[in-house]
């Protein structure tokens, strides 16, 4: 538990500052829906159609009604949580351990009584805590504000949507938590994060635009939770929770295994 | 008192994929000893460190510390173990007092009032953030780290470098002082002056094998002279057949060399020439090293540099 506290202050402060800042855009997009896209009726979809076809599949344009809070939400507020989410998130998880070896503070630690097998749940419980924390405020915050600025929403499909974002961005950190037990180079782990993050997204627009190349939906968590398959089914589906619950432990069981076995490099 | 072993290594090789870090290297440290470990860099003292800890793991061999399996018991054997790595960072942003409150934080007991202690001793501002501190005085930070716990066991891998004589002198204090209350030791450093003072037992390591393990005494003993022989004449040298004369140089009619001969046979062959001068002296532990260094064999082509 030491480590556990340690470092949960150590990384409130960026905590705070991504959560504060994606939430100040959440709010802010939420409320331009009520003065604007609300009144606007038909138009703003008549206008829409003539966007390219790939466009309009890549942003699920052609599934959603931007006239409705939920379309609207799923549209334009959903992408900014979850990408950036999920890029704090991964930042984050792959920082934990490689840190404590690019620093070389890692002697330190592991001279003390603690197993590594402790390590990794400690260091694991700091990133499952700190997206728990940002998709559970992120989302209580949007609902409380969709109520207040749209007319009544399908709430069951909007937590579902947010049960499965949740998953999504903790499969996305998970896997950054398993590259950096191999690279441990700060520089590198921060590019290498951000480069899985970018690269995924771009695989579910591949995958939205593209006929031959929607197997990739099984790969890529942006598509798992991709508000234009989820808001007109009216839930998630069930495949992506397996595979999302699939990657998250596959992810966990391998970082603690490679962890307990390797020679920690400094 | 029956002395047991602290600290026993068998065999103990690593290699970091080809390249060498260690090759079957054996020594038992025994309780209450201040036990040293020299060789110069890349020789493999902090490798072999590294296996006692557990931070990286071994190709082949096995190592026991106070008793315990270093890899399966190594959280058993880090709650009586104090390490002070030669080159670690202690989270920057971190105030001294910080740092010591996570450390505590590890064992059961409490640590901090021994910390506070240990921070008055060596003059440490337990206010200032880790990162404003003097190299000097981050280590002196990770020497706390290492003593505040009352471990059974030292590690120290070069504990002194960085720090001013007057620090220095008080950290041999209290070393010896821990040392008195049954703390082993386990020494590493290219300092040799420092090793002949603190240590009792001295591991010479090489390419990274053990060359020998000698008392320090011994080790400055050893029938090894060093010599000058000033000569009558430009015509004057040593006769042919002394056994024992190690590096010589000569210098216009002076002649310096190291002579692990006997006394007698040195005075009976320098009796047979004309001799203005004559210097013995017991060489420092420097020499002898350097000594051992020259004259070993290399370590046998496994260096894969």
């Amino acid at each position: 538990m030491n480590i556990l506290r340690f470092e949960f202050r150590r990384n409130l402060r960026a905590f705070l500052i991504w959560t504060a800042a994606i939430l100040a855009f959440v709010v802010w997009m939420l409320s331009v829906y009520e003065s604007s896209f609300s009144g606007l009726g038909a138009g703003i979809n008549e206008f829409t159609q003539y966007f390219p076809e790939s466009m309009k599949k890549a942003f699920g344009i052609d599934r959603l009604d931007l006239t409705t809070i939920t379309g609207y939400f799923g549209m334009e507020v959903h992408l900014f949580i979850i990408l950036f989410g999920s890029m704090y998130s991964t930042l984050l998880s792959s920082s934990l351990l490689s840190k404590e070896e690019s620093d070389k503070t890692v002697e330190f630690l592991l001279s003390k009584p603690v197993t590594r097998t402790s390590v990794v749940t400690q260091k694991l419980a700091v990133y499952v805590i700190y997206v728990t924390l940002f998709t559970g405020i992120t989302w209580s915050v949007s609902y409380a504000a969709m109520r207040r600025y749209g007319a009544s929403f399908d709430e069951g499909t909007f937590w579902a949507l947010g049960g499965m974002t949740y998953l999504s961005i903790l499969a996305i950190a998970s896997l950054g938590f398993l590259g950096s037990v191999f690279v441990t180079r700060n520089r590198t782990v921060y590019s290498a994060s951000l480069g899985l993050v970018l690269g995924l997204y771009a695989l579910q627009i591949i995958a939205d635009i593209s006929e031959k190349a929607s197997f990739l939906r099984f790969i890529t968590p942006f598509k798992w939770a991709f508000p234009a398959d989820i808001l007109p089914r009216g839930g998630v589906d069930p495949v992506y929770v397996a595979l999302a619950a699939g990657v998250i432990l596959v992810s966990v069981a391998g970082a603690y295994s490679v962890y307990s076995n390797k020679d920690i490099a400094v | 008192m029956t002395q047991r072993v602290a600290v026993s290594t068998e065999k103990l090789t690593k290699y970091y994929g080809k390249s060498r870090g260690i090759i079957d290297v054996d020594l038992n440290i025994m309780e209450g000893e201040i036990f040293g470990f020299i060789g110069p860099n890349g020789a493999g003292k902090t490798t072999t460190i590294r296996l006692l800890l557990n931070l990286i793991f071994p190709t082949s061999g096995k190592a026991t510390v106070l008793g315990m399996d270093a890899i399966r018991d190594s959280k058993e054997i880090k709650r009586v173990t104090g390490y002070l790595p030669g080159d670690a960072a202690y989270y920057g942003e971190l105030r001294g007092k910080d740092l010591l409150e996570y450390a505590s934080g590890f064992y059961e007991k409490d640590c901090l009032r021994r910390g506070r202690e240990l921070a008055d001793i060596f003059e440490l501002d337990l206010e200032k953030r880790i990162e404003n501190l003097s190299l000097g005085n981050k280590k002196k930070v990770g020497v706390i780290q290492a003593l505040m716990h009352e471990p059974k066991l030292l590690i120290l891998d070069e504990p002194t470098s960085g720090l001013d004589p007057l620090i220095q002198k008080r950290f041999y204090e209290v070393i010896l002082e821990e040392n008195r209350k049954g703390t082993t030791v386990f020494w590493s450093s290219h300092v040799l002056s420092e090793v002949q003072k603190m240590c009792d037992r001295v591991a010479i390591l090489k390419g990274g094998r053990v060359l020998r393990v000698e008392e320090v005494e011994t080790l400055r003993s050893k029938q090894l002279l060093k010599v000058q022989v000033t000569f009558a004449g430009p015509g004057g040298g040593l006769p042919e057949g002394l056994q024992g004369v190690v590096d010589p140089v000569r210098e216009n009619d002076t002649l310096r060399f190291m002579f692990s001969g006997s006394v007698d046979s040195l005075i009976k062959a320098l009796a047979k020439t004309s001799v203005t001068g004559l210097l013995l002296e017991e060489p420092a532990l420097e020499e002898v090293f350097m000594h051992y260094y020259e004259s070993d064999e290399p370590a046998r082509g496994e260096d894969a540099r």
